[in-house]
């Protein structure tokens, strides 16, 4: 107890001392920069640091560092004096402490995930790195064993890439459609529409491992209320966890997922100025040539980033899957690719792999959304 | 082209009642202006007759036949919006034949319409841009460049200037009444424009609080407005009221009193209005004008052609337009008279037009 509140406040000291640091840097490098012993100072102060703080973290090839350390702070000296020239200095000192914090959230996780797909971490080796700190290095060839050999026991990168396509779309296609649907009748819906909102928002507003637990049980091929309410209408049951597990598995995420397409739907519903309609009422359009015409349309600018929003969510959602079929002896057949990595990573070990296959799943969702944004015009307003 | 016939409307809202027993005949290419103040319920009568309100009692109908019950799309009516409507995600002349498009027109008849009205509302050069890359007037046009493409039985029109600067409502105000000429077309048009009202119908239909008070060519409504409401509505400045009685033809009030004109069958309490241009300052002409009065001139105001007098006689304010030679300055006492031709009188109670 005490010592995890230490740990807290130790984290809390190393924070406050990184902000420190980097602001005493930037205050000098602003104010001393037309300083004549400017650059030749911190160059040589910048080395004696290194060393001083390298020896007491005990890092390996001091020589190297201090070389390091020297070479860097020339150049920005350099850049310092000839090129900022102490220009915008407040709002770089500002901005500075939130460069800490995405550096630690994001650089740092993202360049330790490069370091660990370039060298062999897993089962075997983790004693030893923990030991030494030291870890075989392999370079790519955790990248070709992701397109190569199997993150599980048996099904290959690319049915899992192509399941999750499917997964993907499906999900989306229905959350979309039942979200739309669902919006314009609350739209057009003016007695108890905030009762009826609430009713459907609860799915989301609730736990997700909650709301999946709950669900998983009522796919219970035995006690579960589908199987139950099917035997009375004289159909066998159904192996819904097992033999059927992806279906389960989307309809779960369906059902988890309309509540969100409906609310950004009907702000986006809402947003339209009946006058659009009046309008295209006297110019004989129909309820659907409506719909058609003026909803979908200015619908556009909402349904786009919500569209690219809910297919990265998608692609990435582990929970309903991990949930349903992760527990002992559970199928792979619902695999997508982000459990999968879940499951190499935490079930079968294979740290190196997984960063790897992190990677290049990071890739995919990257070059899509670019993509997707690009073609689909998402981003940008019909109104103006 | 066609009649429009509104037979004893109402409109209520759950407990308000915006309109009450509406009746209005409206001619084949009659250009009828509906005006009134803000609230009246213009607005409302207008999208009833559009079809885009229920009627809650009465008829409407167009060429004869009731369309209470018709959809806008089967009345063959246009209707151009205060604030347009245009389809922000639509290029001018996808607006424009949109209606036309949607009634699945020929495409060369659709680009032969659209081509039409652009060159008479002057818009060929912005056909491709959206609605957002326009000003305020040219989007003025393109509204009622979509009326104009669909031929329709009736015009509608809600307040289209009102969101225009002063120059440009002129200009579009003398667009308007000829594109009527040369369309011959039935237009319904609402305001609360005085000039518009004035200079754009052939007849005008004054509303107040869901009733029409007065349905008449403007010059009636101008010179025998039918009550005390419409006296005041139209023209601009407004008509002066003095409260006062008749009795054996003469006009009494506490601050002045004059022999009416002979032939007044008025006697009791009266409201008297006079325009100001029928408030004289300094004149002698025995016969035609009521007796002067002392007054004191409170200020002056120069409009150019005209000056405006704020006159005090007695207890009682009034405004007086006077030629802009008049040479007089605030503090200035003159003897005030009222144009006995240009008086009227509203009984105090019902404050119908007497006589
Ligand atoms: N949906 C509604 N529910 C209740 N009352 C309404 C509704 N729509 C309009 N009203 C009322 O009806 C009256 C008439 O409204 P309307 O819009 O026809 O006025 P208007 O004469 O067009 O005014 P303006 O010149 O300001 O446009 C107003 O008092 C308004 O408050
Ligand atoms: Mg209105």
């Amino acid at each position: 107890m005490i010592s995890s509140l230490l740990q807290v406040l130790e984290f809390v000291a190393f924070l406050a001392a990184a902000v420190a640091i980097l602001e005493l840097y930037l205050h000098v490098h602003f104010s001393y920069f037309d300083h004549p012993w400017f650059v030749s100072a911190t160059v040589a102060v910048a080395p004696v640091l290194a060393a001083v703080s390298g020896h007491s973290l005990s890092v390996g090839h001091l020589p190297s560092l201090v070389l390091a350390a020297a070479g860097i702070q020339l150049v920005s000296a350099l850049v310092f004096r000839y090129v900022v020239r102490g220009k915008h200095s407040l709002p770089i000192m500002l901005l500075a402490p939130g460069f800490i914090g995405l550096g630690m959230l994001i650089a740092y996780p993202l360049a330790f995930e490069v370091y660990l797909a370039l060298h062999d971490l897993k089962l075997t080796t983790i004693m030893a790195w923990s030991r030494t700190g030291h870890i075989p290095f392999v370079g790519f060839k955790h990248f070709t064993n992701v397109f190569t050999s199997s993150p599980l026991s048996s099904v290959t990168f690319g049915w899992l890439f192509g399941r999750t396509i499917w997964w993907t779309f499906i999900n989306v296609f229905f959350h979309v459609t039942g979200g739309f649907i669902l919006a314009l009748l609350l739209n057009n819906c003016h007695r108890f529409r905030g009762l009826y909102r609430t009713f459907l928002v609860i799915p989301w507003a609730m736990p997700q491992v909650v709301a999946i637990l709950a669900l998983r049980g009522e796919f219970q091929s035995q006690y579960g209320f589908i199987n139950i309410m099917l035997g009375r209408l004289g159909v066998a049951p159904v192996q819904w966890l097992t033999q059927h597990s992806l279906l389960t598995c989307t309809i779960i995420n369906v059902w988890l997922g309309i509540p969100f397409m409906m609310v950004i739907i009907l702000g986006g519903l809402q947003s339209i100025s009946k006058h659009y309609y009046d309008a295209a009422a006297i110019d004989g359009a129909s309820a659907w040539q409506q719909l058609r015409h003026i909803t979908l349309p200015l619908l556009r600018p909402v349904l786009g980033p919500a569209v690219t929003l809910g297919a990265v969510w998608t692609f990435n959602n582990i929970n309903v899957i991990y949930l349903v079929t992760g527990q002992a002896g559970g199928t792979e057949d619902a695999d997508i690719l982000v459990s999968a990595l879940y499951k190499a990573a935490f079930t079968f070990y294979r740290y190196s792999y997984s960063a790897a296959l992190a990677i290049v799943i990071f890739l995919i969702l990257f070059i899509f959304s670019i993509l997707w944004l690009k073609f689909s015009k998402g981003s940008e307003s019909v109104y103006g | 082209m066609a009649s429009v016939t509104l037979r004893r409307i109402s409109k209520r809202y759950q407990e308000a009642t915006v309109l009450r027993e509406v009746s209005l005949d409206i001619a084949d290419r009659e250009f009828m202006i509906l005006v009134g103040p803000s609230g009246c319920g213009k607005s409302t009568l207008l999208r009833m007759i559009a079809g885009l309100e229920e009627v809650t009692e009465g008829d409407i109908l167009i060429d004869g036949k009731v369309v209470n019950h018709l959809a806008p799309r089967d009345r063959e009516i246009a209707m151009v919006f205060q604030d347009y409507a245009l389809y922000p995600h639509m290029t001018v002349e996808e607006n424009m034949s949109f209606g036309l498009r949607l009634r699945g027109l020929a495409k060369a008849e659709i680009d032969r319409r659209v081509d039409e009205a652009a060159a008479v509302l002057q818009i060929k050069d912005l056909l491709k841009r959206t609605p957002r890359q326009l000003s305020g007037g040219q989007r003025q046009r393109v509204a009622i460049g979509r009326a104009i493409v669909r031929k329709p039985k009736a015009f509608l029109f809600d307040e289209p200037l009102s969101n225009l600067d002063a120059k440009l409502r002129e200009e579009m105000r003398i667009e308007i009444a000829k594109l009527h000429q040369r369309l011959g077309a039935t237009i319904i048009y609402v305001t609360h424009d005085q000039v518009e009202a004035m200079t754009l119908g052939s007849r005008m239909a004054v509303m107040n609080g869901g009733i029409i008070q007065q349905v008449g060519t403007p010059a009636e409504a101008f010179f025998r407005p039918a009550n005390h409401f419409v006296a005041g509505f139209i023209g601009s400045p407004t008509m002066n009221f003095i409260d006062g009685a008749v009795a054996g033809g003469m006009f009494k009030s506490p601050d002045m009193g004059f022999k009416l004109p002979g032939g007044t069958r008025a006697s009791g309490p009266v409201i008297l209005g006079i325009r100001p241009e029928g408030v004289c300052v300094n004149k002698t002409d025995g016969s035609s004008l009521s007796e002067p009065v002392p007054a004191a001139i409170e200020v002056v105001e120069l409009l150019g052609y005209k000056r405006n007098l704020y006159l005090k006689a007695g207890e009682k304010r009034l405004l007086a337009t006077v030629d802009a030679s008049f040479d007089g300055k605030p503090g200035d006492t003159v003897s005030m008279s009222l144009q006995l031709a240009g008086i009227h009188l509203f009984d105090q109670e019902t404050k119908g037009r007497i006589g």
